[in-house]
């Protein structure tokens, strides 16, 4: 049951990120500024790692622990682009 | 060239930026003959159309080059109100930032884009620095009136209007 639901979260998570991403995608292409760009990659990533934390529901032959380890790495990633978002000068 | 075609091209001349629709309301012409006409007009080079919004907006042919950066304004909804201040005549920074309620940093960076497209003009009057409109107000607020952004663009400007705000710099 508590599987379910967080599988159907996952999917709301899945779904806002791609807005997300459509919007900055819009953004991007009026303004042109890199800070956007950084925004639309988060966002991206944050999408793949979702997919990647439910792979196994899907392929259950892949190795979990090499999921975890690739959903950190784009965590890290995730992160570094907000800063690089919000810090990242010029156009 | 026939005398619809003619008059066609005559009142697109008059009144540039007019959109496809406005145009066969106000000639009371059917859809598919103006249709026609300007398929050929444009093929002719006479004038040229440009879609944005779903709607598509036609210019006579000296309008080549000018349109361009118009559109690409009015289609950033911070833009198009500075430019709709603008119409009503030159503004100093403070001025469209209170009106607006904006920050000086997002005025800034939005100012810099239309001068960059050749859409105002930046004046130094001792400290104070003057935006003066650079372009048809007639047809900036034909067009405007036709413009109806979509969701998308919304929120796209506003996110745009967030960033710069958060880093504060005007980019």
């Amino acid at each position: 049951m508590i599987e379910n639901i967080g599988l159907i979260l996952d999917i709301v998570v899945i779904a806002i990120a791609l807005v997300l991403s459509l919007i900055s995608w819009k953004a991007y292409k009026k303004s042109h500024l890199k800070s956007i760009f950084f925004l639309l990659l988060a966002f991206l990533f944050f999408v793949i790692k979702k997919v990647l934390e439910n792979a196994n529901k899907i392929l259950p032959n892949i190795q979990k622990e090499s999921l975890d380890f690739t959903a950190t790495v784009i965590e890290v990633c995730i992160l570094g682009l907000f800063f690089l978002a919000i810090t990242k000068r010029g156009e | 060239m026939g005398s619809t075609r003619e008059q066609i091209l005559q009142y697109i001349s008059i009144n540039p930026g007019i959109t496809f629709r406005r145009l066969v309301d106000e000639l009371g012409m059917g859809i598919g003959n103006v249709q026609y006409h300007l398929h050929v007009l444009e093929k002719r080079g006479l004038i040229v159309s440009k879609k944005m919004g779903g709607k598509r907006y036609l210019f006579p042919k000296n309008f080549e080059g000018k349109y361009e950066p118009l559109l690409r304004a009015i289609s950033t909804e911070t833009q198009r109100k500075i430019l709709l201040l603008l119409s009503e005549g030159e503004k100093n920074q403070s001025e469209i930032s209170s009106t607006l309620k904006l920050s000086p940093a997002t005025i800034n960076y939005h100012t810099k884009q239309m001068e960059k497209l050749g859409l105002i003009k930046r004046n130094r009057r001792g400290r104070e620095v003057i935006y003066q409109p650079n372009f048809d107000i007639e047809t900036l607020v034909r067009v405007i009136s036709e413009y109806r952004p979509k969701l998308w663009d919304k929120l796209a400007d506003k996110l745009i209007d967030m960033m710069v705000e958060i880093k504060g710099e005007g980019e």
